[in-house]
């Protein structure tokens, strides 16, 4: 037996839906008979049933229709959703900082790390060129010079021109005067 | 290749087409936004066609009850892991004012005007999202959708008694929520409203 207004509520669903026992179904209705109040629920139950019903659809756009049919026969995952990019992130980002993380506090930890640091050695380099290697450069210059230098001996060092031979380069016919004084030989 | 694996299985076609309107609906129900909705059913038909495909590969047929609990149980799951993860960014800080003006009695209107429920619509779904995820999805999935008991039950993981309860108790807290501030205020349901939907949304 229903014997309050609370316990008619709860079973207002059920009854509704028609899924409680018959018995229970005729106790319902004949508290609902003597009780407005709990009718009064039972009605707003109704017409709440009734407005639901009636929704209409959300609006599904004809290109969105188009992607679910592909993904779905596709059976291809969407790379860029959200929660994926948002994984790919988190799972590269964090071994890194701890990695970083790790190399500030101890870097004792890491010394081949110190090759990759541009610091003293790097400006050692600049100013001390020939300690790091330029002494080999010019080492090698210096022996082809000493090998092939008394083969090579320069224009001036030969002596330059006699007078008959820059006469020959050089000949120029002077004009006859008019006095007929021929130029001096 | 996607051309060959339609032509492979018409049948899940046909159950894409006829069941992609209704899963949007569930997301967008369970989830108030559009954009984080159709992201959610997307990821559910990949999911869904990969798991049908495998099941075809090993020689199982699905009927069609069957495929539809599989496919509104891998939606659930989905909507919960987004919900979740969308009420940690909330709790920095939302704008709930909206959510809290709910001075309209939606339903003793609607009462007397059930031929204007396109006015109703979006006010009710905005009072529907703010009725509990885990009892707003039987009401949604039964009052709305129209999906049979057993499949909600099955959809939701949930025995009978358990699915019943939340079902009337989402009912219930819609209802009050439809009902808005006149309950509170203790106003005579089926009072004239202040300002009426359909009134407010003719006048302009």
């Amino acid at each position: 037996m229903i014997s309050s207004a609370f316990i008619c509520q709860n079973l207002l669903s059920d009854y509704v839906d028609g899924v409680l026992p018959k018995s229970r179904e005729e106790e319902v209705k004949q508290y609902l008979s003597e009780n407005s109040r709990s009718a009064e629920e039972l009605e707003d139950l109704q017409s709440l049933l009734a407005l639901l019903g009636e929704l209409p659809p959300r609006p599904l756009g004809h290109e969105l229709a188009i992607q679910i049919t592909e993904t779905c026969s596709s059976g291809r995952k969407s790379a860029f959703t959200r929660s994926r990019v948002s994984q790919t992130v988190m799972f590269l980002l964090v071994p890194i900082l701890l990695f970083g993380a790790s190399v500030a506090v101890f870097p004792k930890l890491f010394p081949w790390l110190t090759q990759f640091q541009a610091g003293p050695k790097a400006q050692f380099v600049r100013y001390f060129p020939l300690l790091q290697g330029a002494s080999e450069i010019i080492e090698e210059h210096a022996s082809w010079i000493h090998v092939r230098g008394p083969f090579m001996r320069s224009f001036w060092e030969e002596g330059g021109l006699s007078p008959e031979e820059f006469e020959r380069a050089f000949s120029v016919t002077l004009p006859t005067s008019d006095f007929g004084d021929s130029p001096p030989e | 290749m996607a051309s060959s694996a339609k032509n492979q299985f018409p049948e899940l076609r046909e159950f894409v087409k006829e069941h992609d309107q209704r899963l949007f609906d569930f997301c967008c129900y369970l989830l108030e936004g559009g954009s984080v909705a159709e992201e959610v059913v997307l990821g559910t038909f990949s999911e869904f066609g990969t798991a049908f495909r495998k099941a075809k590969s090993r020689s199982f047929h699905w009927d069609p009850q069957q495929m539809r609990v599989e496919l509104y149980q891998i939606a659930w799951r989905r909507v919960r892991e987004t919900l979740s993860s969308m009420q940690y960014a909330w709790s920095i800080g939302r704008d709930t004012r909206q959510f809290k003006s709910f001075e309209r009695d939606l339903l003793s209107e609607w009462k007397r005007h059930p031929e204007a429920v396109e006015k109703f619509d979006s006010l009710v779904v905005e009072r529907l999202g703010k009725v509990d995820p885990d009892f707003r999805a039987p009401v949604v999935l039964r009052d709305i959708l129209k999906f049979p008991d057993e499949e909600v039950a099955q959809i939701l993981d949930l025995r009978w008694g358990v699915y019943r309860h939340r079902l009337h108790r989402g009912r219930m807290e819609l209802k009050d929520g439809l009902r808005g501030n006149s309950l509170r205020d203790g106003l005579p349901a089926g009072q004239e409203p202040v300002v009426s939907v359909v009134k407010a949304v003719e006048s302009p």
